[in-house]
């Protein structure tokens, strides 16, 4: 191509210029709206799914509580945690001298009548008076801190229950929003 | 009450999953995102709005009902552009069938005898959505892109006017990246020419 012609208004430019110019020509196409109401057309022939309930253990059913049992709850929950953690961290500090006068009080002042606690124990419950009494056996400890091991062992199932009924939904309030 | 009150703040992939979760306003927003592009594409490439209309609501059906399959790693767009260039350009091959047919048996042995097994169809006078057509895609540059191959015809609509990039057309058309450069370049070219000298 001649450049003199490039001064040339009626003339077109460069092929970098025509690059240009036809980019700005394809840029500036609109795009087109479908008619009125197809977003409703299409909508008719959608199959909104209705997806099945969240699999719950069969432990735990959520049940709709008041909110402020709910509080109440959570309140004991946090107290049961705090005082557990607390109850452990000194157990641990102490672990020794508790368990020389936890074995003295035990033989010497009250051996009797904890194994006859065991016995009843046993008696309402084969198994776990079994397991206890097991337990004391294998491990020479005394019934006593057999049955303590026990209760401790239901401080955090009791918390466990307690998180679970602060968490179950409110029956204030609506358990599926998303609709 | 409303766990999601503005879903346009929400990315395709969230969108798609309220969905799934059964939230008709996710599909509406969906809907609402992609119509006009959506449309546009298949307007443009099959030249008939109430066609286009049709393809489009059924390109749309056929995504949010089969929304359980679509793979978030991917792009939402360049999903729901391959569905809607694939019922366009199914559309397009089904129409040449049958303009050939029209124009008569294929294997006629003679122009005679595909003239004689031609079909006349009488010319509709033209009607106000006609009207409506010559206006929308009647500039210049609407022609020139109604001329190109439709390959290329998808291409330059989805660089150029949707301003999508090279990867997610080769994606949307599953083509090589190569092809897809070549095709826009070759489109280009021949758009150039069908315009003639461009001016400011």
């Amino acid at each position: 191509m001649n450049p003199t012609t490039f001064n040339d208004p009626n003339q077109p430019g460069p092929p970098d210029e025509q690059d240009r110019l036809l980019d700005l020509r394809l840029a500036a196409l609109p795009r087109f709206d479908p008619s009125p109401g197809f977003a409703d057309r299409v909508m008719a022939r959608i199959r909104i799914p209705h997806p099945a309930p969240a699999r719950v253990p069969w432990y735990y059913r959520p049940r709709a509580v008041p909110a402020g049992i709910q509080r109440l709850a959570a309140a004991l929950a946090v107290m049961a945690a705090t005082s557990s953690s607390l109850l452990t961290l000194w157990i641990a500090s102490n672990f020794q001298s508790l368990a020389e006068s936890a074995r003295s009080y035990a033989t010497a002042l009250a051996a009797s009548a904890l194994d006859e606690l065991l016995r009843q124990f046993a008696r309402w419950s084969s198994f776990l008076g079994e397991a206890a009494a097991a337990v004391a056996s294998s491990t020479g400890w005394p019934a006593a801190a057999a049955i303590l091991a026990g209760c401790v062992a239901a401080i955090p199932l009791s918390m466990l229950g307690l998180y679970l009924l602060s968490r179950s939904p409110a029956s204030a309030g609506r358990t599926h929003a998303l609709r | 009450m409303n766990a999601h009150p503005d879903l346009s703040t929400l990315t395709d992939q969230e969108i798609v999953r309220l969905a799934l979760e059964g939230r008709e306003a996710a599909y509406r927003e969906l809907l609402r995102r992609y119509q006009r592009p959506v449309f546009s594409l298949i307007y443009r490439m099959v030249r008939d709005r109430e066609l286009a209309e049709d393809l489009a609501q059924e390109c749309f059906v056929k995504a949010l009902n089969a929304l359980h399959t679509y793979r978030p790693e991917f792009k939402f767009s360049s999903w729901i552009f391959k569905i809607a260039n694939n019922a366009a350009i199914d559309h397009l091959r089904r129409r040449k069938l049958e303009t050939l047919s029209l124009e008569g048996r294929p294997d006629a042995r003679d122009p005679e005898e595909a003239q004689a097994t031609a079909i006349s169809v009488p010319h509709p006078g033209e009607s106000p959505l006609e009207e409506l057509e010559a206006q929308e895609l009647g500039s210049a540059i609407e022609r020139a892109i109604g001329q190109l191959r439709p390959e290329y015809r998808a291409c330059i609509i989805l660089r150029h006017i949707e301003g999508r990039p090279y990867e997610e057309i080769a994606e949307i058309l599953e083509l090589p990246l190569g092809t897809v450069k070549t095709y826009i370049h070759r489109a280009r070219a021949q758009l150039k020419e069908i315009l003639g000298p461009l001016r400011e």
